[in-house]
């Protein structure tokens, strides 16, 4: 447990105060709530703060929150400043170049320069993103729209942690692992994700397999985490993303229900 | 699309400027042009710049080409 969200949680154990209409939330999710009240962000309504602890509830049971080290909700009628704070890390990321907000359902990026940043290495978030056990991705909130492009929709500042999933052939680099796939401009809205589990590279659409590469990771990537960016390029204009994670190996298949609950719920 | 190019001065001058968890943060596209995109122009968050915000000048946009280790 990190410094900060000890310390939160002290906090909150000693003031003992319940949220929400008397609901005591789950000590991790109160943490948040108190992250961005500290920093004077707008906080979701109260039934959108209890449809998000049930989230929190929903991704410990599922095994999910334990092996995220980043996990950042976009879709919320909180402020864009409550959209942008890293659940796990208890820390905000950052809006470069203004991608665009729309309550409930996300950011998105101009197509050109704007995205958001984690601000950290890949592998510097947390424990759980390693090399043999990765994973990165995104929800993306309609396909309307989208074409086949050199979109990236997640991975990293440089290189080793790329991502362009709506194309004819996919293009993936995960941890080193490298290549063109299949068919991406098939995929519905939901969650599109890269794991590398030591075997394979995987992308997956709502959890279903895309295309596989046969190999497991040899070099870490290089570059901050970016959600709306791919190396050089960014996601679709005009394409909201809603969530966005990096972790261990199975999260994609962890996170998937708890963030579809949560979606169909608000 | 269009987006706004910054001569190396206007790029020195407005690169990293941080408002909150806003920044601004030039790239280069495909010519080598330092560009960023026409929504800081209405991010409220920037307003104290948008005097030299709005001197930069509208181009069209040139994606860059994906990198060579894909």
């Amino acid at each position: 447990m990190s410094l900060i969200r000890a310390r939160y949680r002290a906090v909150n154990t000693i003031m003992n105060l319940p949220r929400g209409g008397g609901v005591v939330f789950d000590p991790d999710y109160q943490a948040v709530l108190d992250y961005a009240t500290t920093q004077g962000y707008t906080l979701p309504s109260p039934s959108q703060q209890t449809a998000q602890n049930q989230l929190v509830l929903d991704l410990k049971a599922s095994g999910a929150w334990a092996k995220m080290d980043s996990f950042a909700v976009f879709a919320t009628d909180g402020d864009d400043d409550f959209a942008l704070v890293d659940w796990i890390r208890l820390a905000a990321l950052t809006a470069s170049n203004s991608p665009t907000f729309v309550t409930n359902q996300g950011y998105y990026s101009d197509g050109s320069t704007s995205y958001i940043d984690s601000n950290v290495a890949i592998d510097a978030l947390g424990s759980n993103y390693q090399l043999g056990d990765a994973s990165f991705g995104a929800w993306v909130y309609s396909v309307s729209g989208l074409v086949s492009s050199n979109a990236g929709l997640c991975g990293t500042g440089s290189s080793r942690g790329q991502f362009y999933s709506f194309r004819t052939q996919q293009l993936i680099n995960i941890n080193n692992v490298t290549g063109t796939g299949a068919n991406g401009t098939l995929q519905s809205a939901g969650f599109m994700t890269l794991e590398e589990n030591g075997v394979n590279a995987i992308s997956r659409n709502n959890g279903v397999a895309v295309t596989t590469l046969v190999g497991g990771g040899s070099l870490l990537p290089t570059g901050n985490y970016c959600i709306l960016r791919s190396s050089s390029q960014r996601w679709a204009a005009n394409n909201v993303v809603s969530c966005g994670f990096a972790g261990a190996a199975d999260v994609p298949i962890l996170i998937q229900s708890p963030f579809a609950t949560y979606m169909a719920a608000i | 699309m269009k987006v706004l190019r910054a001569s190396e001065y206007q790029k020195k001058n407005l690169h990293g400027q941080r408002r909150g968890n806003h920044v601004i943060e030039f790239t280069k596209d495909a010519n080598g042009d330092w560009i960023t995109g026409k929504n800081v122009l209405n991010n409220p968050r920037f307003e104290d710049l948008h005097s030299k915000l709005v001197r930069l000048t509208e181009i069209e946009y040139a994606p860059p080409i994906i990198e060579e280790d894909l």
